[in-house]
Formats: structure tokens, sequence, C-alpha cells
């Protein structure tokens, strides 16, 4: 009789278990996941990307019918985790990354679907430039990636302590002493790239030529000059330099910091998040700086079922409602040639893309940028 | 009569639960397999990966100590070993300077003691995150609690440089970790009987005498409890450090670097190893040498 009892109370457990978590149980889970669900991996997007995401998302699975489970994380993990699944399915159906991390993963063998297979079920690649699905900035991804949004570094400084900015590295090297202890950077050897694409972008302003491979480069002249004089420039520095952004713009919030090289978009989304002196303003020198993007991508090893809702997640994002709000809201450049869609009103507060497109360096050269990223802190630290 | 008893269950002979019922260690042992499992597969499994990963060379074949060699001969990274444990010894010993007054004064339930008790509580309630960026605002050049700082420190003629240094970085420590000395020392003052202290005062013993002799010895195990967390935490500290250690990053920032920054996964595990050694040496002399802190009878 016990026996028959513990039986019954088990059955009814394991009964209520299932009832409570089978398909359809939640009002919100019917609503969006009917169509299945998908995991989207971000390692591309700061703060201010987990909050868009967090606000388009929702949009996206009401539109589709599917969940989408939105993980933000780092580049380096998502690699480990992914490499970790060779010859498996892998939990990552979709993925945003950035160049150099896109570079490591396919230079560590992980492969990625192409997406040009598959144009007939992501229509919105044909408002793609053709070259940017066949190569990442001399990356070639063979349509493995598709951009999703553009991003550009420009120079940021505070215009009510810096009215007459430098227009070039040189002019910039040769007024330091105007800024001497108010320079700011983050540490090459940091999460963030800003600080060793500072360093690059400085580098490229004194003559070296980032197309050679890292041993030619080491051996030139114009590196082993181009360091020192680096090396110089950074005792006019803010010491100890920022170890991440946030702490980037506090330095520039309290004072301790008016002009460093950053990303135009964060910034000027921090300064609208009240992070940044409004007095903040951007500029690209003529030289150019560092010019980016962000990359979608399915992993070949995702199940071919994920694999369809992954097209049609991707499709969504670079549709002309979405790439509009990321130009709006983010100052991203849209990825999709649609400038048109614009509103005229955000070109008064960043520049134009035909304006900037001939100013963008692209991240090349890995093997050099990631020596930088190991070794930038001695020539850095002041 | 109890020292006997006391013998038989430490023997487990006649007496004992086990002796009585005879399915009793099979019971024992079935109740702690699930802690087992637990710290199998949440703890060893992952010390193993991280051991395994330090002494596999990076094309994957053979063993090698290669990165411990690095490191155990690199004065670099011995600094950075003596910084962290510099920051955890004096975060600790900071903590129980401000412990044993504190709890002294909040046993009496003072005025305002609950609002004290709150207080202290604080730090816990907010991310270290969060908590290392407020600090840093504070204590920036134009942070309040600078400018107050400033103007009340007779040698000052200015802000104090507190951000991206030593002192600060011990502050900031300070305000995080504290809280767990804090609270285990005044549980322990407020366990003691307050007529044992009584009868020490009674038999003429001076006030500092009765602190020393029988207050001290009947908290210390709070004490020590206490401050072996904060020193685990100190020494474990990433957040504030990597946001408002400057230069100054200790092994847990040196870590993150080495495997999140440079994906060099094999040094990252090494350092990670070297820490584990590092803290459990740490403890181990810490809990030898403070079993008998202070002359007394309650230790």
């Amino acid at each position: 009789m016990r026996n028959l009892l513990v039986v019954c109370l088990v059955a009814a457990v394991v009964g209520a278990a299932c009832t409570t978590t089978g398909p359809g149980a939640s009002p919100a889970g019917s609503a969006a996941g009917a169509g299945g669900s998908i995991t989207f991996a971000d390692t591309a997007g700061g703060a201010n990307f987990q909050k868009f995401f967090g606000s388009i998302l929702p949009q996206a699975s009401k539109d589709l019918g599917i969940e989408i489970k939105y993980v933000p994380g780092a580049g380096a993990e998502l690699q480990t985790r992914l490499e970790a699944q060779k010859g498996a399915e892998v939990d990552v159906d979709l993925i945003l990354l950035k160049p150099d991390v896109l570079g490591n993963m396919l230079k560590a063998g992980l492969a990625f679907e192409p997406l040009t297979d598959h144009a007939t079920q992501i229509p919105n690649l044909a408002f793609i430039e053709p070259n940017d699905l066949k190569e990442a900035f001399g990356l070639p991804t063979n349509g493995q990636a598709t951009p999703f949004f553009r991003d550009q570094f420009g120079l940021l400084f505070d215009s009510a302590k810096i009215p007459k900015p430098p227009t070039s590295w040189q002019e910039f090297f040769d007024r330091r002493a105007e800024w001497a202890g108010h320079i700011g950077m983050i540490r090459p050897d940091a999460k963030s790239g800003g600080g060793r694409l500072m360093l690059r972008d400085f580098l490229i302003g004194a003559g070296v030529d980032f197309k050679k491979p890292l041993p030619e480069l080491q051996a030139s002249a114009e590196w082993k000059a181009g360091l020192e004089k680096f090396r110089e420039f950074a005792k006019a520095m803010y010491q100890p330099l920022a170890s991440e952004p946030t702490v980037l713009f506090q330095q520039f919030k309290n004072g301790d910091v008016w002009i460093s090289e950053y990303a135009i978009d964060f910034t000027l989304w921090s300064r609208d998040q009240g992070l940044l002196p409004e007095t903040m303003k951007a500029a690209v020198f003529d030289s150019g700086m560092y010019g980016g993007a962000a990359y979608l991508a399915v992993p070949a090893n995702t199940p071919a079922a994920k694999k369809e809702l992954a097209y049609r997640v991707l499709d969504w994002l670079l549709s002309e409602q979405t790439q509009v709000r990321m130009q709006t809201e983010m100052w991203e450049y849209m990825a999709i040639n649609k400038f048109d869609a614009v509103p005229a009103k955000t070109w008064e507060t960043i520049p134009r893309w035909d304006d900037i497109q001939d100013k963008r360096i692209p991240l090349t050269n890995l093997d050099a940028f990631n020596w930088l990223k190991e070794n930038g802190m001695t020539y850095a630290g002041g | 009569m109890a020292v006997q008893l006391l013998r038989r269950l430490r023997s487990g002979g006649p007496g004992t639960s086990s002796a009585r019922h005879p399915g009793g260690r099979a019971v024992t042992a079935a109740l702690l397999v699930p802690a087992i499992a637990f710290l199998a597969l949440f703890f060893f499994y992952p010390i193993l990966i991280t051991f395994g990963t330090s002494i596999t060379p990076a094309d994957g074949t053979g063993v090698t100590l290669e990165e411990y060699s690095t490191i155990l001969s690199s004065p670099k990274d011995w600094g950075v070993i003596a910084l962290t444990l510099g920051l955890a010894v004096g975060t600790t010993v900071i903590s129980v300077l401000l412990a044993v007054p504190l709890a002294l004064i909040l046993r009496r339930r003072i005025r305002g003691h609950q609002a004290l008790r709150l207080l202290v509580l604080a730090p816990l309630m907010i991310l270290a995150l969060v908590s290392a960026l407020g600090l840093l605002i504070l204590w920036d050049r134009n942070g309040w609690l600078n400018l107050l700082f400033s103007r009340l420190l007779p040698f000052s003629d200015g802000p104090l440089q507190i951000d991206y240094t030593i002192p600060g970085l011990l502050i900031f420590y300070t305000w995080l970790y504290s809280p767990f000395t804090i609270l285990t020392t005044l549980s322990a003052v407020e366990g003691i009987d307050p007529n044992v202290e009584e009868a020490a005062r009674v038999s003429g013993a001076a006030p500092w005498r009765v602190f020393r002799s029988v207050t001290l010895p009947l908290a210390w195990p709070g004490i020590r409890a206490g401050s072996v967390l904060t020193f685990l935490l100190a020494f474990g500290a990433f957040s504030v450090p990597l946001i408002a250690g400057g230069n100054h990053r200790p092994l847990p920032v040196l870590i993150y670097t080495e495997a999140a920054v440079f994906q060099n996964f094999e040094r990252g595990s090494a350092l990670a190893m070297v820490m584990a050694v590092v803290a459990l040496a740490a403890i181990a002399l810490y809990t030898r040498f403070s079993s008998k802190p202070v002359r007394g009878s309650a230790g």
C-alpha cells in the first residue's frame, strides 16, 4: 500500500513537471517560440548594443514567430566553445562578430555556412555590396559572413578645452605639449580594441605600412622609428591608461583627459546617455582612421533546422527597418546600401557615408595587430 | 564520562549511530553522494582541466612545465603575486582592525546601531563592478568624497591621489570585503556571556586586560573565520582592480588578460594554478599560526 502511494506520488510529481515545462506552457513561449528558437551570440556589441538588441529582438521574435535567445559575450570565449564543439552540433546558431575575431576563428579552422548559397532565404543580402560578402577587410570570407553595421573611429575631444583640434597625427604629435597629461588612451592589452587601434593608427600616420608581413614590418626602419615616436608621444598621456572605455569616459568627464581616439558610435551614444561632457566632438583625420564592421555568421555545424531559422532572423536584421534604426539610434553606418532611407537630420550629427568612406582604414595584418596587443604597453606605459 | 563518550563517537565504536543502525554507514555514504558529485563536477573537474591546459604545449602534444618555469623565473610575475598577496593581507588586517572596535561598539546597542549594521551590509548588496565604478567616481579629483577628505586633512593641499593607487585599492577592497569580517566578529562578540567579562572586571582586571584575556580570545574564532573569507575574496578580486587598479594589476586581472585578451590559455591556466596554490598555502599558514592568537583561556 505504501509502495503504491509512493509510485502515485512520483507519477504526480513527474506529470506536473512535464505539464509546466512542456511546449505551450508559457503564453510568452507560445507566442514567440511557436516557430522554434535560436541562440544568437553577440561578441561585437558593447553595452549600447546589448540595450539595442534588448529593444529590437522582441520585435523580431514577434514578427517571425521565432524565439531568439540573446547571449552577449567575448569573442575569445566563444571561439573556445566552438573549438570544443568541432565535429559536433554547436549550441550557437547565429553570431555577431568583429573582423579580428572572425579572422581568429577562420584561422583556427572553424567553418561557417556560405550565406551566398542561401540568397533566396536571405533576400536582403542583395543590398549588401558584393565585395563585402567576399572578404572582410582583406580577409577572404567567401560568403561565410555578411556585414551587419559599419563603425568608424575618430579623434574625440572636449571642444570646451580644445577649440582647435589637430587635423593629422603629425600635428597631434607636434602639439602634444599643449595637452600634456591630458591625452587619453585605452590600454593596448585591454579587452576593448580601442587602445591598440589608436596605436596602429598612430603608426600608420607615422608612415608604417601595415600591408607588410609582421617579420618584414619589424625589420623596417619605419616600424622602429614609429614605435619610438609613439613612446615619446605616450609621455604626454594621462597615466595610468584607461583599462576599459568606461574608465576613459570617466577620465573625460572629470577633466583628466581632453583628447583621444576612439569609436565615434559608442562615444556619441554614451554622450547621449550623459556619460561624457556635452561639449564632446569627433573628427576624422584626413590621413584616415580605423573603420570597421561587425559581421553576422551561421556556424557550419549548426543543426539544419536551426540554420533555417537563423537565416530568417539574419534577413530581418538586414531589413531596411532595422538598419535605419541602427543608423539613427546607434550612430552606426548601415550595412545595406539604402542610405536614402535614412532621415536627413541624421547627417547633422555624423558625417555622411560618402564623406568618410575613403578615410576608413580597415583592420588588416592581424599578426601585427596581435603583436601590438601583447607588446603595446611597453611603448604606451609612459 | 563526556570524554569517554567523545572517544567512542570518534572511534565509531559501540554506542555510535553507525553501530546502533547497521545500515548507518550506507545511509551516510548515500547522503554524501550529491555533495561529492557536485564537488567532482563543478570543482575538481574544472581544476583538472585547468591543470591539464597549463601543462599542455600550445600544439597540444605531450606534457610541459614551461609555463610554470616561465612564471617562477619572472620577476614581473613574482611582483604580481606579491601585489596580490599584499593587497589581500592588507585588506584583511584593516578589516580586522575595523571589525573589532566596531563590534564592541555595536553590541552596546547604541543609538543608531541598527542603521550602522545596515550600512555594514551595503557593500554586499551592490555588484562589485558597480561598486568599483562608483568608488572610482567618488574618489576622483572632483569626487565629493575626495574633496571632503582633502579639506579635512590638514596636510593635504589639493585633491588626494586615490584612484589607480595601492592605497586606493586597499580602501576599495576594504569597503567591499570587510563586511565579512565585521559580521562574523559581531556575531562572535555578541555571543560572549557578559558575565564572563564582568567576572574578570570584578576580579580586578583592567579594561585592556579584560579585552586582551577574555573578550578577544572568546571572539577569536569569529574574527578568524571572517578574516579568512575577507582574505580569499580580496585575493580573488577582479572587477575592482580591473577598473580602478590602473597599472596595479593583480593575478586575477593578469589571468583574465592572458586568457580572454591574448588567448594564451596555457599561461592563463598556469597562473590560475599558481594562484590557487598561493591562496591555499596562505590560508594553511594563517590557520596554523592563528589557532592561539592571544594568551587566554578560551582560544
